[in-house]
């Protein structure tokens, strides 16, 4: 049972087609979409200075806001900047890097199956992207359990060995108030950005996930707002 | 702080508040158009009550006969009007309307046109507004005929009752005609100024409609909802819908 019943939906078992020019990649990409991306990352920046945070967890309050558009592109923006990046689609429920990037990831292959394995083989699954020094890491099979990626026995190896595959590693959050994962990751992360839609999210649910990432002693770096929506 | 927070509403509800100052603005000319078709006209009358003043002796002395004059007439003007917000008043007028101008009128019609206003404490205006001049101003000759051949004779008769009482005597209420029938179109001015001030209405409804909605939503909005509600800054803000490309 989800935590707000607000933010109650049915899992998605496949990947949602994003519209063209969501990606600041795409030569069709929006200027003020490019412009806010920019500056968004700009205050990443600022908010990560000073600390050798290389790992950014990206997730949503719940699903009246989407985290993958927004962590797709803070990545794209990192690997413009010359940094190996690596995306990583830490929500196997929803999976979205697919349906971004226009590419056809083995479902069941991804972050999910990985670290529930002892020993994976975390470089095969890793697949390179359009854009160049990023890389993708799709999301696999949740397997219907909802969460459980904090119990999994990869999971700290995985994350280790992706954090030196990488310069910079975004991880695509489930929503925080909807699964859990997102929660079960904080400890293993540096910063945690997350995205309320305006206008849509509830105040009392925004609250509720201030609450839990405090529980977990998330480092919350900000909070984005996006009206994009995948 | 509380100044900032009413111009946060009002800027992110300015779409609600234009909006409804777009739609009050044009059903507005609509309608003042509509009004102006054809010519409306409006026919209006001034009469005034007075009564000459009442010969006082014995223990009322005391008493400004001139004031006495001028309360009754202020009574009667009072009751005048309240006369002519009756159907037998209507009924009247329609009546009138047939005998001397041979003009067949429901008094339902003549009930939704004609209006009586008290601009000072003895006179009573009538008005009556009609697409046609000469119907405006037989409806407010046969509406003064009314008061002064129905309404005051009667009035007359059962409140004021003049003569001779024991020290006092009074004289009955009498009518004069102040101004006489003139009719006229709203001029260009003042449709100008009526539009415009129906229009700020629709900005004023802008305006409760923002509040409301403001106070119904409970949603998360701008930084300063994000900093009352998550404790964290806002990194960045997104734009949606429809972008223009590169």
């Amino acid at each position: 049972m989800a935590l707000s019943s607000r933010a109650a939906q049915p899992v998605r078992g496949v990947a949602p087609t994003f519209g063209k020019g969501i990606l600041v990649s795409d030569s069709s990409c929006p200027q003020a979409l490019r412009a806010a991306y920019a500056q968004t990352w700009l205050n990443v920046r600022y908010a990560l200075l000073g600390s050798a945070a290389r790992i950014l967890l990206v997730c949503a309050v719940d699903n009246t806001a989407d985290a993958a558009p927004l962590a797709a592109n803070l990545a794209i923006l990192a690997a413009e900047e010359g940094e190996r990046t690596l995306l990583v689609d830490a929500d196997p429920h929803t999976p979205s890097l697919a349906g971004l990037f226009n590419l056809n990831l083995n479902a069941g292959a991804g972050f999910a199956s990985l670290v529930r394995q002892d020993s994976a083989n975390v470089e095969s699954m890793i697949q390179e992207s359009a854009v160049p020094n990023l890389a993708l890491l799709g999301g696999g099979d949740s397997l219907g359990v909802p969460g459980g990626i904090g119990r999994a026995p990869g999971l700290g190896e995985v994350m280790m060995r992706l954090k030196t595959s990488a310069d910079r590693l975004v991880l695509i959050g489930s929503p925080i108030l909807t699964q859990i994962d997102s929660l079960d990751l904080c400890p293993l992360v540096d910063g945690v950005l997350v995205a309320v839609h305006p206008g849509r999210t509830h105040r009392e649910d925004a609250g509720r996930a201030k609450e839990l990432l405090a529980r977990v002693h998330a480092p919350v770096l900000g909070v984005v707002l996006t009206r994009q929506a995948g | 702080m509380e100044l900032r927070w009413y111009l946060r509403i009002l800027q992110r509800q300015s779409r609600v508040i234009w909006t409804s100052f777009a739609v009050v603005a044009v059903l507005s000319a609509l309608f003042t158009a509509y009004s102006s078709y054809g010519g409306r006209y409006k026919a209006t009358s001034t009469i005034e009550f007075y009564q000459n003043p009442p010969i006082i002796g014995g223990n009322t002395q005391t008493l400004n006969p001139h004031d006495v004059a001028f309360g009754e007439a202020a009574q009667t003007t009072g009751n005048a009007k309240f006369y002519t917000q009756l159907p037998v008043f209507f009924k009247a007028v329609s009546t009138q309307m047939k005998s001397y101008y041979g003009k067949t009128m429901d008094w339902k019609a003549i009930q939704a046109g004609l209006g009586a206003n008290i601009p000072n404490g003895y006179q009573l205006e009538l008005e009556y507004t009609s697409a046609d001049q000469a119907l405006a101003e037989h409806i407010v000759n046969a509406s003064l005929w009314v008061v002064e051949n129905k309404f005051l004779p009667q009035y007359n008769e059962t409140s004021i009752q003049p003569g001779k009482r024991r020290d006092f005597i009074s004289y009955p209420v009498q009518v004069r005609i102040l101004d006489p029938i003139s009719s006229r179109t709203p001029s260009l001015s003042s449709t100008v100024i009526g539009w415009i001030s129906k229009s700020l209405l629709g900005i004023v409804l802008g305006l409760a409609l923002a509040f409301l909605w403001e106070y119904l939503d409970e949603s998360i909005h701008d930084e300063q909802d994000v900093r009352s509600w998550m404790a964290a800054p806002t990194l960045g803000v997104i734009p949606g819908g429809r972008l223009r490309s590169a």
